[in-house]
């Protein structure tokens, strides 16, 4: 999977490992308007080619009709620090904390905290759908908050 | 000759060449002394029966003079001046009397082009460059009448006044028209030099200002020097290197060409001195591909204004600019520099702006060295940073 950016007309700024810590902001620091992000997986990441017949060169650009219709993917997985960060910018920690405490179920109060505090979360884990139905959070919103803590 | 036995390998049978010999036109070195004689015998035989047959009973002295004059016809003895149309009416014209001439070193042949159009049209045949000993022989176009263009001097969108402002500083032309491969054409050798002049097409498909090998179906390998000289409006390339191609450059210019300016490929290099200029062509500015290599070195390199590219550095080539003194590559409708495809290039002290998305785009496990740049310039990927297919633009 790489990390894209673009700018408004498409154009690739950079594709880059997600373990790379760049950010939109240093290509719109470069001067490029609009620049968005894109998560693909790497061989569908346009190239910049040269034609052997005619020379002409082309950019690297991301088709309007993907960019239009592109949905960002849900990472399988954060880490658990990506996963608490973005839970306390939502406001949302401190309730998955108390709805875990108030399992009735030893157990699975156990399980849960395990989960909580494990060094990977992993979107197909049932717990999130069940904590989040508690604390109101739709799966499409927790999609979002994988999505959200991908970044950070 | 019952001794005689071609192809000897034993060396005593070698010895060299004496000196009377070699001022007769014998300079191979070390020679097989019965294989000489053996060739000698027959080429003697066949004159004496030549003289014989008509009547005439020559002395063995007699024989040796005309040796002499079958060699001395064929090779030049002292460096000359050849003027065209002076001497000869056309350039072509001008070859072909050289064709079969011995050019010793150090004996140099000029050929001095008049001021005026030379013209290479459809009706003429090719101007091809292929002589055994290309290397004693220059092209050199009267001097030019004023400072050899500025960027500034050829700024233009439209071609025919830039053309007005070059006729105006280069007093010898190769006017190309029509369907014509080349201005000059030069194929498996070595020519000292092309000097002071300017090629000028009239944008038809496939002209070449300087072509040197072909694409395809050809064995390349030609080199020369190219002083002076500019390339506009060509319907193809200004300058094209091919497979295995060399030329030591000094002051080159390429305008408004409809494919591209100057084209090093498949693994041919050049090396050029004090300016490279490539402005307004249809295509890219310079491209250098296929484990090629460029040197721009003591002056300036400006691909300013192009349609497509400012440089295209791909395929394993190399395009190495630390020892210029500035780069400019801007306002290119694509890319300012393109390393693709294991391209390297290395630049120092480059000013950039207003290009195609990015000053700099680097893929496919490219590189680009920056030194010293000049302003800010937009980089893919960013600077310093892994990507675009681990590429990496090192800024220092």
């Amino acid at each position: 999977m790489k990390r894209v950016f673009t700018d408004q007309d498409g154009n690739i700024l950079g594709s880059h490992d997600l373990d790379i810590g760049i950010t939109a902001a240093v290509y719109t620091a470069q001067g490029h308007e609009g620049v968005r992000e894109f998560l693909l997986s790497d061989e569908v990441v346009p190239s910049a080619s040269r034609d052997r017949e005619t020379g002409v060169f082309s950019f690297a650009r991301l088709d309007p009709d993907f960019i239009a219709n592109y949905v960002e993917p849900v990472p399988a997985s954060i880490t658990g620090t990506q996963a608490k960060l973005t839970l306390l910018e939502a406001g949302k920690y401190q309730e998955v904390v108390d709805t875990i405490s108030a399992i009735p179920d030893p157990n699975l109060q156990m399980a849960a905290e395990l989960k909580f505090n494990a060094a990977t979360w992993y979107r197909n884990e049932p717990l999130f759908n069940d904590i989040g139905e508690a604390v109101g959070l739709t799966p499409e919103q927790i999609d979002d908050l994988f999505r959200a803590a991908s970044k950070k | 000759m019952a001794d005689f036995a071609p192809f000897t390998t034993n060396a005593a049978d070698r010895r060299l060449p004496i000196l009377s010999e070699i001022s007769n036109g014998m300079q191979c070195g070390p020679a097989d002394r019965r294989l000489m004689n053996g060739l000698w015998w027959r080429i003697e035989t066949e004159l004496r029966n030549l003289i014989l047959g008509a009547g005439i009973n020559p002395t063995d002295a007699d024989m040796a003079q005309i040796y002499q004059a079958v060699v001395g016809i064929h090779r030049q003895t002292q460096s000359v001046t050849i003027t065209v149309p002076g001497d000869y009416p056309t350039l072509q014209a001008c070859l072909d009397a050289l064709s079969h001439r011995i050019i010793p070193t150090p004996v140099d042949v000029t050929i001095s082009l008049g001021a005026g159009d030379h013209i290479v049209n459809e009706s003429t045949p090719d101007i091809i460059l292929q002589h055994p000993f290309g290397i004693r022989i220059s092209i050199v176009g009267q001097p030019l009448l004023s400072a050899f263009p500025t960027f500034a001097d050829v700024d233009n969108a439209s071609a025919p006044p830039v053309e007005t402002a070059l006729r105006a500083k280069f007093p010898t032309r190769i006017v190309m028209t029509g369907q014509v491969r080349a201005g000059i054409y030069m194929r498996a050798g070595v020519i000292r030099s092309i000097e002071n002049i300017l090629f000028i097409g009239d944008g038809t498909v496939g002209q070449h200002g300087l072509l040197i090998g072909e694409w395809q179906g050809e064995l390349g390998m030609g080199g020369t020097a190219v002083r002076q000289c500019w390339f506009h409006r060509c319907g193809n390339t200004g300058l094209r290197l091919n497979f295995g191609s060399f030329i030591y450059g000094y002051r080159l210019g390429f305008t408004h060409n409809v494919v591209g300016g100057f084209i090093v490929a498949n693994k041919s290099g050049a090396q050029v001195l004090d300016k490279l200029i490539s402005a307004r062509n249809g295509g890219t500015g310079v491209d250098v591909l296929d484990s090629s290599f460029l040197e721009v070195v003591n002056g300036t390199f400006e691909s300013r204004r192009n349609t497509g590219v400012g440089l295209g550095v791909t395929g394993n080539s190399q395009f190495q600019g630390e020892g210029a003194t500035g780069i400019t590559i801007a306002n290119n409708t694509g890319y300012g520099i393109a390393a693709l495809s294991r391209g390297l290039a290395k630049t120092k002290s480059l000013t950039g702006g207003g290009n195609g998305v990015n000053d700099v785009f680097t893929d496919h496990g490219s590189y680009v060295e920056m030194q010293t740049n000049v302003g800010t310039i937009s980089m893919s990927p960013a600077a310093n940073t892994i990507g675009n297919r681990n590429s990496y633009n090192a800024v220092s």
